[in-house]
């Protein structure tokens, strides 16, 4: 037979109705795998500052001498303000400030969240640069306390030292903002917030008054958390943390000039999500790699730095660990190096990459060589939903009795022709069946309305009741799709329409969301994956697996996995409570992800195994 | 509901629009133009339809308009004013209608002048819709080119983008006059798509206009890239927002992905404005030539 008549005869043919599921896993082999050959040289590059006004390291930095003593004495009136109450505290910080010949002012903020309270007030000061026109201003922050709870004494200390000095330069183009905020995540945010807006109205769960004294438009923000007691520790290592809200990441530049700067002029070590020796081998890339996979897709606050990048203002934090013998004034080199190299930018750092993955302080893998792997594993769901499009139209005579046809033996045939070539195939297969959309449209809408719930539930109850709304969650998740099967009866058909609507909604979303938080994208294209396998069945022992596999693999078991597999300490509670307070304070959109897209899909998926086992029961054969 | 949320006037002037085509349907030509003059008072472009809902009142009135000699009354098999001496006058028509639509325009103009101090609501409602000073991104395509341009030739190039469009209106009425609803929603979609300050109202409105020609949904060899163009409109009505959220807040992408987008997003809505016509015109065809229904087109 000629290749064209082959081909009109593969139009009825099963081979092409059965090819779907196939193409859907290797999409998902594929972009599990990508992922996997990240890590390798020719994946991978090393990074390079590529805004030539940076010049890292140029300048001679000097920060010492002197002023290391000036810096003993304000750690030891900032472990002295410790000891006090909070206003002193707030008292005593804006003295030095004012001291020092900064202009300062204060800012109080209240959030409400599950029933907790956040307070706190941010005490900044505003140094005006003798040679700026104030419409630029750079930050320095030290907050109060660490993001692990801790006093950052030194780190506060260097801030303040680092203040009385740069007032004493000539050469800053600038604005200097010094901001020291109460607390490492929300004290930041309250500020930026107020920083870039007029006045934000007073809502149920969040009073953040507006912030007195502005500057110019922020060009880049420093945070320094150095938790070191009033008698000093040096340390062996600078970690920098660079992840922003909703997975948004600084320009690369500022991190290769922090590094080159620290590794290059200063000789510090830099690491990455805290993983001590970086010994640059497969294992500890894909580690670093996963980390960052992983702080990217939860979205939230990882430091001080992270409240100012979704405003398009690039931040990192220098967090000091180990036990070593840099000591603060190698810190404080870094960090007029770094403001050294800010203030000879012109314009915001745009040249670098905006969207990267980290494998070491100096090797990064750009989006063209990632982005297709959470790209390839959205396509495995559309791929599936348009397979499941084209069998929603089959004739009920062409499918198999297992898959809920009535197919016979003997099937009638008829000849097609086209052009010159002529080709005998099933009669059915040369007609589509009229779709009845209506129900699984309105069954889809319904179930993503219905999503909400989960989202109310998760984010509203106070502290005590979170685990109570994640169990009457995961009880409603489980039971849900029976129910909506049993009351919603849906033939072959119509179940494949709706399987195919939810799975092109779900991997449409899905790309969208990996030009936004790639790590979400891809972490969610891994867990939702089974979503494009599952089929009605009538058979008992086929929907029993396909439930088993969903329910493994269900929204509410990801949070309890989560818990296990990454915060065993914290417990289940204080998870959820994080992931409250991240919604409702900090605007982290993981849960509007999980419970109004996965949740959803996920739903769905569960109604057309049920309505295998609904169709079974009913029809007795 | 994307309209509801942006809260335009735009909301206005499709309603307006609407009622328009509806009492052209029912041959009401004054109401008509009363509606078209007040929606084109809002917006202007709605001047545009002026041919083609002229056109679809003439058609209905004729419809609807009985024999003058007709001595069997109602059970009389010619229940149309069919020949030429029944119709009613195209020039009396048309006077009639464009002298509505004109009157109704002169005295809301007029009204607006009681309550302005002056006429300068003139340059500043009309001439902003004309001359396109303001080039906040939109879901349209002329943003991007007129922020780019230089001055000297900013004037040639409104010129053309104007003379596209303007060119759509007789055409439709001329090729579609035994459809008239086809051309008044051919020329939606033109709008729609090609308008200075074009937004996702009125894609929506037009995309439900659609229905109006249901009956070229049922003929199975038309609108053969139904499913292609749907798909595409979802995927860019999702990237759209993501890309213009992260060239403008988050400051990572930049103007080219979002234009991209909207570009994207005008192909999706011309693939289905093509797709419309060449299924009105299938229909057409079909209706003359029963023996090509199902047949394939083929491009000489």
């Amino acid at each position: 037979m000629a290749l064209s008549a082959r081909l009109l005869a593969l139009r009825g043919s099963p081979f092409l109705y059965k090819l779907p599921p196939y193409l859907s896993a290797l999409c998902v082999l594929v972009g599990i795998g990508w992922i996997l050959l990240l890590p390798l040289n020719e994946y991978s590059r090393q990074t390079y500052v590529s805004e030539n006004a940076i010049l890292p390291g140029q300048v001679h930095t000097y920060f010492g001498g002197s002023e290391h003593n000036i810096f003993r004495a304000f750690r030891q009136e900032v472990y002295a303000l410790s000891q006090q109450s909070e206003d002193a505290r707030q008292a005593g910080v804006l003295k030095v400030l004012a001291d020092s010949g900064l202009k300062t002012a204060s800012q109080p903020y209240a959030y409400q969240v599950a029933g907790e309270s956040i307070n706190g007030t941010n005490v900044y000061g505003i140094l005006q640069g003798p040679r700026a026109d104030a419409t630029e201003a750079m930050v320095l922050l030290a907050a109060w306390r660490n993001f692990d709870d801790q006093i950052n004494y030194s780190g506060v200390a260097l801030a303040l030292t680092l203040a009385r000095y740069f007032s004493r330069w000539s050469i800053w183009s600038k604005d200097i903002i010094l901001l020291i905020p109460s607390d490492s995540t929300y004290g930041p945010l309250a500020w930026v917030d107020a920083y870039h807006s007029i006045c934000i109205p007073p809502t149920a769960s969040r009073n953040i008054s507006a912030v007195p004294l502005k500057a110019g438009a922020l060009q880049a923000a420093v945070a320094l958390d150095y938790p070191a007691g009033p008698w000093g520790q040096r340390f062996s290592s600078l970690d920098i943390l660079y992840d922003g809200l909703n997975g948004a990441l600084p320009n690369l530049d500022l991190l290769n000039t922090a590094v080159s700067i620290a590794s290059g002029q200063m000789g510090i070590a830099c690491t990455l999500h805290n993983h001590g020796t970086h010994s640059d081998s497969y294992r500890d890339r894909l580690s670093v790699l996963g980390s960052g996979l992983a702080t990217q897709s939860l979205g939230h606050a990882t430091g001080p730095h992270s409240a100012f990048i979704p405003y398009h203002v690039d931040a990192i934090t220098l967090k000091t660990v180990g036990d070593g013998w840099h000591d603060e004034m190698s810190l404080g080199r870094v960090t007029e190096s770094v403001f050294r190299s800010i203030n000879n930018l012109l314009e915001h750092l745009h040249q670098s990459f905006f969207f990267y993955i980290l494998l070491n302080a100096n090797r990064f893998v750009s989006v063209g060589n990632y982005l297709p792997a959470a790209m390839v594993l959205a396509g495995s769901f559309t791929i599936s939903a348009l397979g499941l499009w084209v069998l929603s139209g089959r004739d009920d005579v062409l499918v198999a009795p297992l898959a809920g046809g009535m197919a016979k033996e003997k099937v009638e045939m008829e000849t097609v022709k086209l052009g010159s070539d002529v080709a005998l195939v099933p009669r059915q297969s040369t007609r589509t069946i009229q779709r009845e959309l209506f129900v699984p449209a309105l069954s889809l809408l319904g179930v993503h309305i219905l999503g909400y719930i989960p989202l109310w539930l998760m984010t509203s109850l106070s502290r005590e009741n979170l685990l109570l709304g994640l169990r009457t969650t995961t009880a409603v998740t489980l039971l849900l799709p029976l129910a909506l099967a049993a009351t919603i009866r849906l033939t072959r058909s119509q179940a494949q329409m709706l399987q195919s609507l939810s799975l092109i909604l779900l991997g449409a979303l899905l790309a969208t969301l990996a030009t936004l938080n790639f790590s979400l994208a891809l972490v969610l294209g891994v867990l939702a994956a089974p979503l494009a396998f599952v089929r009605r069945s009538s058979s008992a022992l086929v929907a029993a697996a396909q439930g088993i596999l969903l329910a493994v693999t269900s929204p509410p078991v990801a949070v309890y996995a989560l818990q296990r597999m990454f915060y065993p300490a914290a417990g289940l509670e204080k998870l959820l409570l994080e992931l409250a307070k991240g919604w409702s304070a900090q605007g982290v959109w993981l849960l509007w992800v999980v419970w109004g897209v996965w949740w959803p899909a996920w739903i769905v998926g569960g109604v057309v195994v049920g309505s295998g086992v609904m169709s079974a029961s009913s029809e007795p054969r | 509901m994307a309209t509801a949320l942006g809260r335009p006037t735009t909301a206005f002037t499709t309603f307006f629009t609407l009622l328009s085509i509806r009492h052209a349907t029912e041959g009401k030509l004054q109401t008509s133009a009363f509606a078209l003059a007040i929606a084109s008072y809002l917006s202007l472009h709605p001047t545009l339809l002026l041919p083609p809902i002229g056109l679809l009142g003439y058609d209905q009135l004729c419809k609807s308009r009985k024999p003058v000699n007709d001595t069997d009354g109602p059970k009389s098999p010619m229940r149309y004013a069919s020949t030429q001496t029944d119709r009613p006058k195209v020039l009396d028509f048309g006077t009639r209608f464009f002298g509505c639509f004109l009157l109704t325009a002169a005295l809301l103009l007029a009204l607006s002048r009681v309550l302005l101090p002056s006429f300068a609501f003139l340059p500043s409602v009309y001439l902003t819709l004309l001359r396109v000073p303001d080039l906040t991104p939109n879901p349209g395509l002329w943003w991007y080119f007129f922020i780019e341009m230089f001055d000297p030739f900013r004037s040639f190039f409104l010129g053309v983008f104007w003379l596209h469009m303007l060119s759509y209106s007789v055409p439709f009425c001329l090729r579609m006059r035994k459809q008239p609803l086809a051309a008044v929603v051919s020329m939606l979609g033109i709008t729609a798509i090609f308008q200075p300050y074009a937004n996702v109202g009125e894609a929506g409105a037009w995309l439900s206009c659609l229905t109006l020609l249901s009956h070229t949904f049922e003929v199975s060899s038309t609108h053969r890239y139904t499913f292609p163009a749907v798909a595409v409109l979802l995927y860019t009505s999702l990237l759209g927002p993501a890309f213009h959220h992260l060239w403008l807040y988050a400051g990572s992408g930049n103007a080219n992905f979002f234009y991209a987008t909207t570009l994207v997003w005008n192909l999706a809505l011309l693939i289905i404005l093509t797709d419309t016509v060449y299924s009105v015109l299938r229909d057409e065809w079909e209706a003359e030539r029963p023996e090509g229904k199902g047949k394939d087109v083929r491009q000489i």
